[in-house]
């Protein structure tokens, strides 16, 4: 039994969790960090948005079993190698979207609507749209976009700047595409039998996508630092934008001159320069929407 | 000759200038019967302007043409077009529609005029100049748009859907400069003189800078533009644009186009699809909201 439930946290990811904290922002933005009804509201759909994210990567898995024995990694998944059986992960497959769901609906309707949303475009790049070419990255963005309006929704945040939304969906595609990149890169013939969408892309047209979506963040980003509504009127907020440029370009050289880029999240919590500015940037924020 | 004469107009390429109903359009002018009766009238003017623009690019350009592979049937190339003709319809073309323009509004006709004076500039001598060469194109693109703001009296048309429309106008020039050069190879700056002065490189920056911009030009609109509901929702259109740059670059990258650079933008289903879609929130959101 504890087993099969450890068995089942794997293969829910809980390493891929970390993309939740983008339901955070919406609260920090809207300087409601530290009113504790909001922050409950907010605490409680990261939970919930966990259970949905984990629940979809269960019903991949589910689907994927056979093309994942042949894999050389994916093979010692838990439903992969037997290690966990097929009927629990098909019962909790069905039961837990429906319970996370139903707590969706409960904790606020709209907030149920964007879960429902998340889970029908996840499944549905699941189920084919991870195969087509664009429309694969747009939708890992989708769903950067609908955790971060999911927070929006649970902290009533009302004054949370539009630029954001689009600053966030560029870093999302930013992501999407350097994890192309580097699939392309790394895995060469092998990648192709696994991740079909990669024989559309190629290095360069990465690189040209790359190169749209990186500026056009900076630009968006300096966008929100000038003309949200609850900034310092001095535009103190200004100050941030160095380390966003220094964060996107430190990405840049790891996809580039290391060749990482495969798994965002790992890089989030392993590359010491790149943790150290986004810490910098967070103070910097926290100042000056909190203290000043 | 009529009919190889209305086959060097290059009646295909009119479909430019739809973009001239953009200021109808997002000037909220979509429900007024005389503006879009101003605005056709404007556009067959601008469909007549640019013929006779083509007919003197294929004048000029007649040695050049008989050398490429599919530029060798045109009427002037093949020689089923005399040039007396062509160069007699394209004065009589030129001077009937600067006539309407000039009826139809004084400023109307003054921007024409630069249009069509743009057009044989570039014809002329700008298409061998570098970069000279796509902002002409740009500008060409700019004035289409501009005589439709007048003739719709748009007066609170959006000035971030000009620069959207430039740098867009940018991105699909020099992405065509970087299709030619892939698919010619060194055969390139036979076909284009210009195309010797650009490389694949320098044309990834260039498109690199005019996609960002095009973006966030467009995002600009989408949150101050005139006319845009309160509620920001037409922030949601984004992503339509993201995707059809994105697949044009996808696009251009391929040797085996079926097609010209401009004539994908109506034949792959992908991105017609996208753009249907993208045109469609617009109104709805314009309009009904």
């Amino acid at each position: 039994m504890a087993f099969m439930l450890k068995q089942l946290l794997i293969t829910m990811r809980p390493r891929q969790w970390t993309k939740n904290v983008f339901i955070f922002p919406a609260l920090l933005f809207d300087l409601k960090l530290f009113d504790p009804i909001y922050l409950g509201r907010t605490f409680v759909a990261f939970v919930l948005f966990c259970l949905l994210s984990g629940s979809v990567y269960l019903i991949n898995d589910l689907t994927d079993v056979e093309r994942d024995r042949q894999h050389p990694v994916k093979r010692n998944r838990p439903l992969a190698s037997g290690k966990l059986s097929r009927s629990w992960a098909l019962g909790a497959a069905i039961v837990m979207p429906l319970f996370t769901l139903a707590a969706s609906f409960l904790l606020d309707r709209r907030f149920g609507v964007i879960a429902l949303t998340y889970l029908v475009i996840q499944l549905a790049y699941s189920f084919g749209l991870k195969n087509v070419v664009i429309i694969d990255v747009l939708i890992i963005a989708a769903g950067f976009v609908l955790r971060v309006a999911a927070g929006s929704v649970v902290a009533e945040a009302a004054r949370f700047s539009p630029w954001l939304y689009v600053c966030i969906t560029l870093l999302a595609l930013f992501l999407g595409l350097g994890k192309r990149r580097n699939e392309l890169i790394l895995l060469h013939s092998n990648a192709l039998g696994h991740r079909r969408v990669l024989r559309e892309y190629s290095p360069e047209l990465l690189d040209q996508m790359i190169a749209l979506v990186t500026s056009s963040t900076v630009i968006a980003y300096s966008l929100y630092t000038f003309s949200a509504e609850n900034l310092p009127a001095n535009k103190s907020m200004m100050l941030t934008i160095p380390f966003v440029l220094y964060s996107i370009f430190r990405y840049l050289y790891l996809i580039h001159q290391r060749n990482l880029g495969g798994s965002p999240e790992e890089i989030l919590i392993k590359d010491p320069p790149f943790i150290a500015s986004n810490l910098c940037w967070g103070v910097a924020i926290l100042l000056i929407l909190y203290v000043f | 000759m009529v009919r190889e004469l209305i086959s060097a107009m290059h009646p295909r390429r009119w479909l430019k200038n739809i973009f001239m109903f953009a200021a109808l359009v997002f000037g909220m002018k979509l429900t007024l019967p005389d503006l879009i009766g101003r605005s056709v009238v404007a556009f067959i003017c601008l469909c007549l302007l640019s013929s006779a623009s083509y007919l003197i690019n294929d004048l000029v350009d007649t040695e050049r043409d008989r050398h490429h592979p599919a530029k060798r049937d045109r009427p002037l190339a093949a020689g089923s077009l005399k040039r007396s003709w062509a160069l007699g319809a394209a004065v009589i073309l030129a001077a009937i529609s600067l006539c309407m323009a000039f009826f139809v509004d004084l400023r109307l006709g003054l921007v024409a005029s630069a249009f069509l004076g743009i057009e044989i500039a570039y014809s002329l001598v700008l298409t061998n100049f570098v970069i000279l060469d796509v902002l002409a194109v740009a500008g060409a693109f700019v004035l289409r748009i501009l005589c439709g703001s007048v003739v719709a009296r748009a007066t609170t048309f959006s000035p971030w859907l000009y620069v959207c429309a430039s740098f867009l106008a940018l991105f699909l020039a020099l992405c065509k400069r970087r299709n030619e050069l892939i698919v010619l190879g060194d055969l390139a700056a036979k076909h284009r003189k210009v195309l010797a002065d650009y490389s694949s490189g320098l044309l990834v920056e260039m498109i690199s800078v005019v996609s960002s911009s095009t973006v966030i030009s467009y995002s600009l609109y989408t949150f101050w533009g005139a006319h845009v509901p309160e509620n920001k929702s037409m922030m949601l259109t984004i992503p339509f644009v993201l995707y059809g740059i994105m697949r044009y670059l996808l696009l251009m990258q391929r040797r085996d186009l079926p097609g010209s650079p401009e004539e994908i933008l109506i034949k792959d289903s992908p991105l017609v699809i996208n753009n249907l879609l993208w045109g469609s929130a617009v109104l709805v959101i314009l309009y009904l909201f």
